[in-house]
């Protein structure tokens, strides 16, 4: 069986080398949703930013996006970035014991 | 009249901030704002400052021999078009985004993903002029750290404006970094998420605290993480660095060694503020020890 591809160059998309919000990912589900290919292939090249944000947003959208019997690949990824979405990756399993440093002892000031 | 001490005690700097921005308080269309001499400013005294002239079109005068400064970094109308930058050392002009006119998100996005590419290279030819203090910071450190910032901006602000201003000083090895924007703020966006906050100052605690944050529309709470993380990789003892963030009559100050609320007195301020004050590392840093 052959399964149809479709490329999506994300710097040519957002024109620009930084994918920093939510919204961006979004953007991309909705492309992946529309698209009647089933494979997505996600191009990095030229992208020389990518935030934690916007792969987090991406991660969340995995379900729905295999729920549309579609999938991702993500190619010419710098290193960089790369760590960071494996950053998302790792924290997703941890998110249930995710800790917010105290501020208890803060002292409040008028001004 | 306004204002502004050349020190660098951030508490100093607040309590003088505010008394100028009670100052503008009281000003209307008809007044004529009063700036007193001003050789430098750091981007948390300036920018709020600007914000405010530029919002009520306040006309304004000068003191003493301050213009040629105030006009290099384009106060206070900032600079529109970041294309338009001309190189300089140690600082960038005050840069201004309006989003007045992109209310679809998808057009929000684009805008703030080009500011961010653009302002950081000019913040690596223009205001880390130390190429060691680059080098030990790594641009990727400042691309998190802008990058959370304007996702927050997109995400919440629902903001018609964003200031953004940097400098550097050799002198400290430090850079600071000022964004605001003139949205709902903290509070406006939790409650108008349906979030369970009584005012501003509860807001910002619940944010810190917790992670408090507006629901996506299929229920899920996304985490306040980005603050989180901005606050990790500033205030920890390699940077050792300050985190300020200020909305409605809220603020929050953290430094390596300390942590303070503020309750502003009779002022609030419309929208969301973020300085963060960065200082030169003694060896390499690596923000993924500290990101989450």
């Amino acid at each position: 069986m052959i399964t149809s591809n479709k490329t999506i160059n994300l710097a040519e998309l957002f024109n620009s080398s930084s994918l920093i919000t939510r919204q961006a990912a979004q953007e991309v589900f909705n492309i992946i949703s529309e698209t009647p290919e089933e494979m997505i292939i996600l191009n990095f090249s030229k992208i020389k930013f990518a935030s934690r944000s916007f792969f987090d947003e991406l991660n969340s959208l995995k379900s729905k996006i295999s729920l549309l019997s579609k999938k991702t690949k993500f190619i010419n990824i710098d290193e960089n970035i790369e760590k960071v979405f494996q950053l998302v990756i790792n924290t997703e399993k941890l998110k249930s014991s995710l800790s917010y440093p105290s501020i208890a002892n803060a002292k409040t000031v008028t001004i | 009249m306004i204002k502004i001490s050349q020190v660098f005690d951030t508490t100093r700097r607040l309590r003088e901030l505010m008394d100028n921005l009670r100052y503008l308080a009281d000003q209307n269309n008809d007044s004529v704002i009063k700036i007193g001499k001003i050789t430098f400013a750091t981007p948390l005294s300036i920018t709020p400052i600007a914000a405010i002239i530029n919002k009520k079109n306040l006309k304004h005068s000068y003191q003493g021999e301050n213009v040629s400064y105030l006009k290099t970094i384009y106060f206070p109308e900032g600079v529109l078009e970041i294309d338009k930058i001309i190189p300089r050392k140690t600082y960038l002009p005050i840069i201004r985004l309006r989003l007045e006119n992109s209310q679809e998100k998808e057009n929000i996005t684009r805008q703030l993903g080009a500011l961010h590419t653009k302002y950081l290279d000019l913040l690596k030819i223009n205001v880390i002029a130390d190429q060691r203090f680059l080098e030990l910071i790594t641009n990727n450190t400042f691309g998190l750290l802008l990058g959370e910032m304007f996702d927050n901006i997109a995400e919440h602000s629902n903001a018609k404006n964003v200031y953004l201003f940097a400098q550097y000083w050799s002198k400290n090895n430090a850079c600071e970094i000022c964004i605001l924007d003139d949205g709902q703020g903290l509070f406006g966006s939790l409650k108008n998420a349906g979030r369970n906050v009584e005012n501003d100052q509860d807001a910002l605690r619940k944010i810190l605290n917790t992670g408090l944050s507006a629901k996506t529309e299929f229920g899920s709470i996304k985490r306040a993480t980005g603050i989180k993380n901005t606050r990790a990789v500033i205030t920890n003892k390699e940077i050792n660095g300050e985190f300020f963030i200020m909305s409605g009559n809220a603020a929050f100050l953290q430094s390596a060694k300390r942590k303070t609320f503020f309750s502003l007195l009779n002022y609030s301020w419309n929208g969301t503020m973020i300085t963060m004050r960065i200082n030169r590392p003694i060896s390499q840093f690596d923000m993924y020890d500290y990101i989450k």
